[in-house]
């Protein structure tokens, strides 16, 4: 658990605190733009249509889905690294939608983010402490030699390494140089955008355990992107399940994976295989038909509808609520914060049936 | 089937396709890379095999041999034979080779936006598959295209065939890669990390797809993937490879519930588990996988291992039986890392 959250995770006690990271209806849509000379608006890809996030200090929520549902578009929204279309971003009380461009950056010292791709995120010209000074002088603040031999130590990296380039690191070794980059400004929240899915599986655990302790000892918040259920079941305290830019579920994580309400998340959990062999033979999967939709015309109604193993069961009148009305999200089972976007949501055991 | 004929009556009948003793070494500025260093493995009719290791441990130049798809130079095959019902396919001249492949043993490949091709039309490109290895017509090759499609659950085939890769989804693409490699009805179909680059999702019908096929053709499937929770799924042995050797071999509850090798328990450890509420803290091991063309002496996995002692130094341990009567492992410490296994799951 994190130190500095010691009820991280449950809705009650969090109700009273003030939020870290609070999100209001955000939307970002990217247009479709068709013609030669004369670029015409013809569409919109609606990545991310309203979503609504709260992250406490010192939790992790982590936003799950497959590609394409929105999640990581909805991460670079949140620090504006993409420009949101609509809605509003408040990180411990700043309003980062509202900012100019130099207070934006001054707010970037607060909230940072680690990529996925520890190959690509690091720039091969640079090294490792040329990468971790830019920071500093970015914002024109004093570095010197012990600054980054401290910050490396930090991620578990040894002082000898600052003056080598990325090429002659390990994936996992780089991912550290990453996440060193990110908490080098002591920021109050970091987006975690899938940091451990580029790595192997023995060099995963020893990311997530460094990510742990850092929160631990510095008391960070951090949304966590990921698709791989495993690790989120590890890493957080309330998970959000995205489909088709919108969240479906949203819960505390024991709740999200023990009580499912939301078809998708049950179809989901119930994808991902476990590593026993006798349980796996007892589960049964559900297998969802088809792909997902294409998000720049997606289904009228409930968006995952044309998917839904559930649908499929529902007479022609509830079919037809699916058809017509989009579900809202609504409050779901016994626990507080526990809430799905579903009109026949009801619960299925699914991590080990 | 066409098995009965090829079974010799006096013995056991050979394996369906068995690697005996491989090795595939590559020479490079640094060193040779022995990216194989003696595997030897067999499979069977129905079974599915599956070969797990992290990357770089050699679990697909191994499949990629057996395709006759890793170049010489600068490959060197210092030893081994694969053997297809019991014969030779290394012996065989080239262009015997070439049949086998492709229509006896087909593969599935991980990326399959990079295994097609993007200019041709995907009916074309399953179409070819066909005509290559049998003397038909190109209209009948086309309608066994259109047949395969439909067959790995591709919707509107008639539409579809026409088409290109970049018009087809993931899932689909995959799905057609499957299509390609069932062209020929192929006793073997080898699947190198055929989902990893799907989402869950998608990767439950991609499976469940294969294992349809695999009850409805008997076909014999190794799985070549790093998912460990795939392979407890869908896998009824399991070799363990780690820096090009095979570490521990056995079935899947011998391997995930009586692991004895130090590397197989290490890497079950350090898994988090959907299934179970969080875990005080993984426990992973520590360092990083060795280059293949700077193996560490001895056991290659001793710098990382917790179990390691001045016993694991003077040479590579051999495959040994455990117990049970296919179960190996090739670790000095193989009952010390038995005893452990069973404290850490009774916690």
């Amino acid at each position: 658990m994190t130190a500095a959250a010691p009820q991280g995770g449950l809705g009650t006690a969090d109700a009273a605190r003030q939020p870290m990271l609070e999100v209001r209806n955000l939307v970002k849509h990217f247009p479709i733009r068709s013609g030669v000379f004369f670029k015409r608006t013809i569409g919109q890809v609606k990545a991310v249509d309203g979503v609504d996030l709260n992250v406490y200090r010192g939790q992790t929520v982590a936003l799950v889905g497959e590609s394409g549902c929105g999640k990581s578009t909805t991460a670079r929204a949140i620090l504006r690294l993409l420009e949101p279309t609509a809605g509003e971003v408040v990180l411990d009380g700043v309003n980062v939608t509202g900012l100019g461009k130099q207070d934006l950056r001054k707010a970037r010292r607060d909230m940072q983010i680690v990529f996925q791709d520890p190959y690509a995120s690091l720039n091969p010209r640079m090294t490792i402490r040329q990468i971790l000074s830019e920071k500093f002088q970015l914002l024109g603040q004093e570095v010197n030699r012990k600054t980054i031999s401290d910050l490396l130590d930090t991620v578990g990296l040894a002082e000898e390494y600052a003056d080598r380039y990325p090429h002659e690191f390990s994936g996992g070794q780089r991912q550290r140089v990453g996440i060193a980059r990110a908490i080098a400004m002591n920021p109050k929240f970091i987006v975690l955008d899938e940091p451990v899915s580029a790595l192997d599986v023995s060099i995963q655990a020893q990311i997530v355990n460094l990510l742990e302790d850092l929160q631990d000892e510095l008391g960070l918040t951090y949304l966590f992107i990921a698709h791989d259920l495993s690790v989120v079941r590890h890493i957080a305290d309330r998970v959000a399940v995205m489909y088709l830019g919108s969240v479906v579920e949203i819960a505390d994580r024991d709740d999200l994976f023990d009580r499912p309400y939301h078809p998708y998340t049950q179809a989901l959990i119930s994808a991902v295989p476990i590593p026993d062999p006798r349980l796996e033979r007892r589960r049964e999967r559900i297998v969802l038909r088809g792909d997902v939709p294409n998000p720049a015309n997606p289904p009228s109604g409930c968006r995952f509808r044309t998917r839904c193993w559930k649908f499929e069961q529902l007479s022609e009148s509830d079919q037809r609520r699916c058809i017509e009305e989009p579900p809202p999200l609504y409050d779901v089972g016994d626990n507080p914060g526990h809430q799905a976007s579903c009109h026949f949501a009801s619960l299925r055991e699914v991590v080990r049936a | 089937m066409t098995g009965s004929a090829d079974i010799d009556l006096d013995g056991p009948p050979a394996p369906l396709l068995e690697v005996r003793d491989l090795r595939v070494h590559f020479k490079t500025d640094y060193g040779t890379v022995k990216a194989v260093d003696g595997v030897s493995w067999s499979v069977n009719e129905g079974e599915t095999l599956a070969i797990v290791g992290e990357s770089g441990s050699g679990k697909s130049v191994s499949a990629m041999t057996i395709l006759g798809l890793v170049p010489s130079p600068p490959a060197t095959f210092p030893s081994g034979d694969i053997f297809l019902r019991g014969r030779s396919l290394l012996k065989m001249p080239e262009r015997q080779q070439r049949k086998l492949r492709g229509s006896q043993i087909a593969m599935i490949f991980q990326d399959p936006l990079t295994a097609l091709n993007p200019v041709f039309k995907v009916g074309d490109q399953i179409a070819e598959m066909v005509r290559t290895h049998q003397d038909v017509s190109k209209h009948t090759a086309k309608k066994r295209a259109l047949d395969l499609l439909g067959e790995v659950g591709i919707p509107n085939p008639a539409v579809r065939i026409n088409q290109y890769p970049h018009e087809f989804s993931g899932g689909m693409r995959q799905r057609a890669m499957i299509a390609m490699a069932l062209a020929n009805d192929p006793h073997v179909l080898l699947a190198d990390e055929p989902t990893t680059a799907l989402d869950v999702t998608v990767q439950a019908q991609i499976m469940a797809l294969l294992e349809k096929l695999q009850e409805d053709r008997n076909t014999a499937i190794v799985l070549i993937t790093h998912d460990l929770g795939v392979v407890a799924s869908y896998a009824d042995r399991i070799n363990v490879m780690y820096a090009g050797r095979i570490v521990e071999s056995g079935t899947a509850d011998e391997i995930f519930y009586s692991p004895r090798h130090a590397y197989t328990y290490g890497l079950l450890s350090s898994l988090p588990r959907m299934d179970q509420s969080r875990q005080a803290r993984l426990q992973p091991i520590k360092g990083i996988p060795p280059s293949l063309a700077r193996v560490p002496q001895g056991c290659p996995f001793h710098p990382r291992c917790t179990f390691a002692t001045d016993a694991c130094l003077p040479q590579v341990p051999e495959l040994m039986p455990v117990d049970g009567a296919g179960h190996s492992a090739a670790c000095v410490h193989s009952d010390r890392v038995a005893i452990a296994y069973d404290e850490r799951v009774t916690q």
